[in-house]
């Protein structure tokens, strides 16, 4: 029964979880829907980039979540690491496969506008290579949960390679960046040239604010199945030792 | 406690010399990689000097993942590391003597024969003089970031690979760093920041690598 | 007489080992100047009841005190007290047995003891023999002569005795039995009995 107990814990954040759900759910749709309306029907095109434009309103909102999840991961790894307690690890591992997806669409959605833009789908520009390396590194987190079978032990294990990768993602950049300006010339044209006009900006900071809503609750969804996994499993071993 | 320090020094030294060809091995696997790229890429000297200081740092990166995942392993497995655990000298010194007399043992190697490397790639002298010392900075601080990974690695059968694979990326500042001073000597320019901020990666590692590291192997003592 | 003050006591402990729980809810005393005998199968927890009284592997719940505190609270001061002697041997097969005593001795600060301890287990003659050439017997008495150059408080044996001979056996218990007298506290998990005093447990 004492393991029962244990795991009663997480109960708390279940209860606190399902009264939030349904409201990030409500935010995720209708801001992503109002975003994308706006973005892509009334604001206008871009006088040099043309309709290409629009992509912005999923390439920028993904691309500035992708390192926002990993900052989270690596606040919850700290946590967890610092006060030996397993839940910021769990958090951790139920917020990285949405990081990697994050960044794999802002990859993709920036090689679809760099094809018209540049002319090419990939450039060695110096944030798109940043965001390669992070995708790496969400990679690797995810490889280590999967290669511990002691989920503890993957725990610590994938809390120490968070904290490792985020001090050393600030030096990865400023490397990559420096390794850039070496190799390219500043011929490049950037996503941040003139200021933004509002008719941009408003749909957004829509999207932007419907991708956090719809992280929290794929994040709350994940770290709920990942605690009914774990209740499963000691009661599963509960009754293979009352046998 | 110094004095345990040295002591697994001087085994480890004694260890590798005995045991020879595992470190020969690593050699082998450098020089090898690095006469695969002419085979690649054409025999072009003037390409193989423009991409040499490339092609030797990306061999170095592959060739101390490949390596260093079995570092601790043995020490794992007959139970010394938890002698050293149970005695006086923290974890953290014993990574670190770990390190110290790994490289000295392989990546000192391969420093003395980067000036081979550079004249075998048709690089000019003075590209091969600031190769000798990008990699005399460099190498350290590779071994260093791959004790974490080993570290990590060190309990599992199958997959410890993967896991010195997932430290790769953390390699980069050293690759982009080590390559651009060379690329700056040659060209006549000065490779005073690179090689600073090389040393400074270094002094970096030297302090939080072993933390790392030691907590990684407590880990897996458990 | 029993010193209470150099005891170990386990209050309510359970210990898991992957994720089984093999130790449940466990309170039992250790004395210094007695050995302690652990018994039970393969799999009934001895190894990871001696892992957890090296400060290896943490229990899950209640407590485990040295000298009324708990081991947890100077984990580093405790470890150095500790002698654990597990199933595995940390020989390097390449090192003669002088060396790898030697090393051995070196983390002890013990290096003037090594002929004591080559003698302690009659391996003087394999002195200078790599480690790779020795039996299975040899090479754990190789590993019980580190006993000869420790002076840690507690000593955790691991099956000490699989493979030794007659002799051997006899001379390990001396030792143990010269520890105990000097106040030690000695800890054994074996299937095989020993000719020593000492409480015994079951698992």
């Amino acid at each position: 029964m004492k393991k029962l107990h244990k795991l009663a814990n997480p109960g708390k954040f279940y209860r606190l979880s399902e009264k939030i759900l349904p409201w990030s759910n409500l935010l995720a749709i209708s801001l992503c829907g109002l975003g994308l309306y706006l973005g892509l029907f009334v604001a206008p095109p871009d006088y040099q980039q043309g309709e290409t434009v629009r992509i912005i309103y999923v390439h920028v909102p993904a691309a500035t979540l992708a390192s926002l999840v990993y900052a989270i991961m690596a606040i919850t790894s700290a946590i967890s690491f610092i006060w030996k307690n397993p839940l910021g690890s769990f958090i951790a591992k139920a917020a990285a496969p949405i990081g990697a997806a994050f960044t794999i669409i802002a990859i993709i959605t920036g090689a679809l506008w760099g094809k018209p833009t540049w002319g090419t789908w990939w450039i060695w520009d110096a944030r798109l290579t940043s965001v390669l390396i992070l995708f790496f590194l969400y990679l690797g987190y995810i490889g280590v949960w999967q290669i511990f079978e002691d989920q503890n032990k993957a725990a610590k294990a994938a809390a120490i390679i968070a904290l490792v990768g985020a001090i050393n993602l600030p030096i990865i950049k400023f490397s990559v960046d420096w390794w850039n300006t070496l190799h390219q010339g500043a011929s490049i044209i950037r996503l941040d040239g003139p200021s933004i006009h509002s008719d941009i900006l408003i749909p957004l900071i829509f999207m932007w604010l419907g991708f956090i809503s719809y992280l929290i609750s794929v994040l709350i969804i994940r770290i709920q199945s990942e605690i009914t996994l774990q209740k499963i499993r000691a009661i599963q071993i509960m009754i293979s030792e009352q046998k | 406690m110094f004095k345990i320090f040295l002591s697994i020094i001087k085994r480890d030294f004694k260890l590798s010399y005995r045991q020879g060809n595992t470190n020969l091995n690593i050699i082998v696997f450098f020089f090898l990689s690095i006469s695969l790229f002419p085979l690649g890429v054409g025999p072009e000297n003037e390409l193989l000097s423009k991409i040499g200081p490339g092609i030797v740092w990306v061999s170095a990166l592959f060739s101390s993942v490949l390596s260093l995942d079995k570092i601790f392993q043995a020490d794992y497995e007959d139970g010394s590391l938890e002698i050293i655990n149970l005695s006086v000298i923290p974890l953290e010194f014993f990574v670190l003597a770990k390190a110290l007399s790994y490289w000295l043992t392989t990546g000192l190697l391969l420093v003395i024969l980067s000036p081979i490397f550079g004249l075998i790639l048709s690089m000019s002298s003075k590209g091969i003089l600031y190769l000798t010392i990008t990699m005399l900075l460099g190498t350290p601080t590779l071994i260093l970031i791959g004790t974490i990974g080993a570290s990590l690695a060190v309990s599992l059968k199958r997959g410890s690979l993967l896991i010195s694979l997932l430290i790769l990326p953390l390699y980069i500042p050293v690759l982009i760093f080590g390559v651009s001073a060379i690329d700056a000597s040659i060209n006549n320019v000065s490779a005073k920041p690179q090689l600073l901020l090389l040393g400074s990666l270094l002094c970096f590692s030297i302090v939080l690598s072993p933390i790392a590291s030691a907590a990684g192997l407590r880990i897996n003592m458990e | 007489m029993i010193d209470h003050e150099n005891s170990i006591i386990l209050e309510n402990v359970s210990c898991d080992r992957g994720n089984r729980t093999v130790i449940k809810n466990l309170s039992l005393k250790i004395s210094s100047g007695k050995s302690f005998t652990i018994k039970g199968q393969n799999g009934s927890g001895k190894s990871t009841f001696l892992r957890m009284l090296a400060g290896f592997q943490k229990s899950i719940n209640g407590k485990i005190l040295f000298k009324g505190k708990s081991i947890f609270s100077n984990q580093q001061e405790y470890q150095n007290k500790i002698f654990y002697l597990s199933e595995n041997n940390p020989i390097k097969n390449t090192l003669s047995c002088y060396e790898n005593l030697f090393f051995w001795a070196e983390i002890e600060g013990m290096e003037n003891q090594l002929q004591t301890a080559l003698e302690f287990q009659n391996l003087e003659n394999y002195k200078n023999l790599p480690a790779k050439f020795l039996s299975m017997g040899q090479k754990r008495r190789l590993n019980l002569s580190r006993l000869a150059i420790t002076q840690k408080k507690i000593w955790l044996l691991d099956e000490p005795i699989n493979g030794l001979d007659k002799e051997s056996v006899l001379k390990l218990c001396k030792v143990i039995e010269a520890h105990l007298a000097n106040q030690g506290i000695v800890v054994i998990a074996t299937h095989v009995d020993l000719n020593l005093e000492t409480d015994t447990f079951y698992l």
